[in-house]
């Protein structure tokens, strides 16, 4: 498959269960090995990167499952992040608190997506929509050109899911966004480009317009829908 | 280059080897299915020897009946084990049950130890095997070979058991995907407390077995143990055949190698293990994780 | 979330110093000093193992290795050169923390159980090399001839001078660990025990801080190893072998993971009951084996995580 992601772009990555996405995620993001292909950020050639590296390089990404530090409060958790993107993760002598530059951004970053009155909760203590905005916290803090989202709305209300869409579009102004989602209202309401998979391969990719009205694309679906066996 | 010197370490290793493997299939068949790490598995070892000798001294019993009575007498006490200190914890990550079993052996043996002594005991070659053979210019004890060959029978019939019948068939389901099996209607959480016992059986066999050519004493269990772990992470864990490679593999290397380079080659043993395990986490063969 | 350690932090340590350090002059027997010694001795040894089981989330089975290697090669410079401390503390210091680059380069890139068993062979290649190379170590029979330790060309000669010292580099060593653990590397060691991956995909180099954390934990346990080798005048390879990596192990997780205050309360109980013990009763073996079973079953966050919820527990119902 081939997929690019242009700058300042909510690119939407959809299709099936079990097409692929969240490898091509994996791959792309430094957790798998892929067995041929390059992954090319700002045009350098990260394949196989470690994580580390990637998001040193400015490429940042939220998992399926929600996966945030759960004993640290939501702020530590962000700050956390903060500090990691200034690099001040060996510092062995100063209290963590004490890094302000990275605490005030951590704090921007909150205030900015609306999470900062739940600041020093300790962020298992979260509802589930809220953690799914701690994990965009984080990826934002440390600011990345490119960010990664897996199933952003997953297990969310529909109010909830709304904000989360504006949030995402509101992303596109500082970085690129490459999203995973199954939720076609969302896909089709904030992408400016929408890859569809299925099956390890890509079929279709465009504007959400030409998408939807893609016959392909409508079989992929429909088809897996109708030939999927109960079990 | 003593070719009777080389030839004499190499039988003594593939004996040690023959009992090695009895020990860690046990050990390789509980991780595979449970993802259990059994570090009292050498305590169990020690508990057939000296089931052994406690019967045969105290209900006055052979040396072939005390063989079959002691392993019968360590089943029970695993399974408790295993339903009191292992299936509570069976939710907590891995590393919970290697803790619990490192103490549970800190319990046996001081068990062993309080009950029996620390001092060495011999246990007396069975007549039916007693005395030498001499093959290429070395003078071997009969028992010594002739155990060696009771102890691949066995496992032979364990592999036999695992490929073909319907409960090894079960055990192999749950090692390759236990959601699968369960959802198939495997009762997992049962068939883990059997193999449990039945490895410790094994074992016991082995440190009972083997108790006339090793003696027997409260730490008997602990070389052993390292061993088959090293045996079974070589050859990955819940890989029976690579299991096989693996015990003879550190058997030969222990037994060779320490003909030559005395007792460094147990370093040098260590240190390939461990590098093996970082680059191949899988063990050399298997199929079976340890990270 | 534990609050950071500023002024107020900094008074349970000092009065907890102060209390141990007046002890001997207010009536303590020189027997109870000695056995107060050992616990201080363990207590260091158990943080540095703490540093690595509570916050970087790394199991060691043989921890015993860099307590031992320590007292090694102390207690050899000790008596071929000289008795003063802190040139011992240096040659082992020399020689634990090289071999821990050494080891840590190898063993930083896996977790869990593979490192638990990985670390108990180090120890065990520790100890057979203990064992075989009697050139050095005197075999099984032990290192001995150590000296009295010197400071500063002053002979420590009592019991008493040697356990002020110990208090000493207790108190130092908790109050640098405190720090480092608030600081920002102890927080991305948590984070990295919380979930590896998640800290990788915040841009946390796990590997790195692995190998940092182990080699940072040999270097403290080299301090406990050189202590030792001065109190008991020698060490022998049973101070690698991994009865005792599973003693450190008990001392650390009965006291409190991840609290470095619990291992500083488990390693006296436990050098205080296993004396108790071992004089009245054959059985220590098992009740020791009993008792780690017991609190891994049960109180896996140890003494000072049970203190913890019972407090947590009363503030919530006050509120």
């Amino acid at each position: 498959m081939s997929l690019e992601v242009a700058p300042g772009h909510v690119h939407s990555l959809i299709g099936p269960n079990g097409a692929g996405k969240t490898t091509a995620f994996n791959c792309v993001s430094g957790f798998l090995k892929p067995d041929a292909g390059q992954v090319l950020l700002d045009g350098r050639d990260v394949t196989s990167w470690a994580p580390h590296r990637l998001v040193a390089a400015g490429m940042a990404r939220t998992f399926q499952i929600t996966r945030v530090f759960g004993e640290l409060t939501v702020l530590e958790n962000v700050a956390l992040a903060a500090r990691s993107r200034e690099g001040r993760n060996l510092e062995m002598w100063r209290p963590a608190q004490s890094v302000t530059t990275a605490q005030r951004q951590a704090l921007d970053v909150l205030t900015t997506l609306g999470l900062v009155d739940r600041a020093e909760s300790n962020a298992e203590h979260l509802a589930h929509g809220e953690k799914r905005v701690l994990e965009i916290a984080i990826a934002l803090a440390l600011q990345p050109t490119v960010v990664l989202l897996d199933e952003p709305t997953a297990g969310m209300s529909s109010g909830e899911t709304e904000r989360i869409a504006a949030l995402i579009r509101s992303l596109s102004a500082r970085a690129s966004v490459l999203l995973v989602e199954h939720d076609m209202e969302i896909v089709l309401g904030i992408s400016d480009v929408v890859t569809v998979m299925t099956q390890g391969s890509v079929i279709a990719s465009g504007p959400p317009s030409a998408i939807s009205r893609d016959a392909r694309v409508q079989e992929a679906y429909l088809g897996a829908v109708a030939g999927s066996v109960p079990c | 280059m003593d070719l009777s010197f080389l030839f004499a370490n190499t039988v003594n290793g593939a004996v040690y080897g023959a009992f090695l493997l009895l020990t860690s299939l046990g050990l390789s068949l509980v991780f595979g299915l449970g993802r259990v790490v059994n570090f009292a598995h050498g305590a169990l070892y020690a508990l057939g020897g000296y089931g052994l000798v406690a019967v045969m001294q105290r209900l006055g019993l052979g040396f072939w009946p005390a063989l079959v009575v002691a392993p019968l007498l360590v089943v029970p006490i695993a399974i408790a084990i295993e339903r009191v200190t292992i299936q509570p914890i069976r939710s907590r990550p891995e590393i919970y049950t290697l803790l619990v079993t490192f103490g549970v052996s800190f319990m046996v043996i001081g068990a062993i130890e309080y009950v029996f002594g620390t001092a060495t005991t011999l246990v007396e070659v069975p007549r039916l095997f007693a005395g030498t053979v001499v093959i290429v210019g070395n003078e071997f004890p009969i028992y010594r070979l002739a155990a060696a060959a009771l102890s691949l029978a066995v496992s032979g019939a364990v592999f036999a058991f695992v490929q073909f019948t319907p409960i090894g068939l079960q055990i192999r389901a749950v090692t390759d995907d236990p959601g699968m099996a369960e959802a198939l209607g495997v009762n997992t959480t049962r068939l883990l407390t059997l193999v449990f016992g039945a490895a410790a059986g094994l074992a016991a066999l082995a440190g009972a077995l083997g108790a006339p050519i090793f003696a027997v004493h409260p730490e008997m269990g602990s070389g052993i143990l390292l061993d088959a772990f090293l045996a079974v992470i070589l050859g990955g864990l819940g890989n029976l055949p690579g299991s096989a490679i693996g015990a003879f593999f550190v058997a030969l290397t222990k037994s060779i190698g320490g003909g030559y380079v005395a007792d460094w080659s147990i370093a040098v043993l260590f240190v390939l293990v461990a590098i093996a395990l970082v680059f191949r986490p899988t063990g050399l063969f298997g199929r079976g994780r340890v990270a | 979330m534990r609050k950071p350690a500023g002024l107020r932090g900094l008074a349970l340590p000092l009065v907890g110093a102060g209390a141990l350090a007046i002890l001997p002059f207010v009536g303590a027997s020189p027997f109870t000093i000695t056995l107060l010694t050992e616990s201080l001795i363990f207590a260091i040894w158990a943080m540095s193992l703490d540093l690595l089981v509570g916050y970087t989330g790394l199991v060691s089975f043989g921890h015993a290795a860099a307590f031992g290697l320590a007292a090694y090669a102390a207690g050899y410079f000790a008596r071929e050169v000289t008795g003063d401390f802190f040139a011992a503390l240096l040659v082992a210091e020399a020689v634990v923390v090289p071999v821990a680059l050494g080891f840590g380069f190898v063993v930083a890139r896996v977790s869990g159980i593979a490192f638990a068993v990985i670390s108990l062979c180090i120890a065990q290649v520790l100890f057979t090399i203990a064992v075989t190379w009697r050139a050095v170590t005197n075999g099984m029979d032990g290192l001995v001839g150590v000296p009295l330790p010197k400071v500063a060309g002053i002979t420590l000669a009592s019991g008493n001078a040697f356990y002020l010292l110990t208090v000493l580099c207790l108190v130092a060593v908790y109050l640098w660990l405190t720090r480092l653990v608030d600081s920002p590397f102890g927080r991305t060691l948590q984070a990295i025990r919380t979930n590896e991956e998640r800290a990788a995909s915040i841009g946390i180099d796990v590997y790195r801080h692995k190998w940092l954390a182990f080699v940072l934990s040999w270097a403290v346990a080299g301090l406990a190893g050189t202590l030792m080798v001065f109190l008991k005048a020698g060490t022998t390879p049973m101070s690698l072998h991994w009865t005792e990596s599973g003693n450190v192990l008990i001392m650390t997780i009965f006291g409190g993971i991840g609290t470095l205050l619990g291992p500083v309360i488990g390693s006296t109980v436990f050098v205080f009951v296993r004396d108790e013990f071992t004089t009245r009763f054959k059985a220590w073996q098992f009740v020791f084996g009993l008792v780690f079973v017991v609190v891994v079953l049960l109180f896996p966050t140890g003494l000072v995580g049970a203190v913890n919820r019972i407090r947590g527990f009363l503030w919530r119902a006050r509120s």
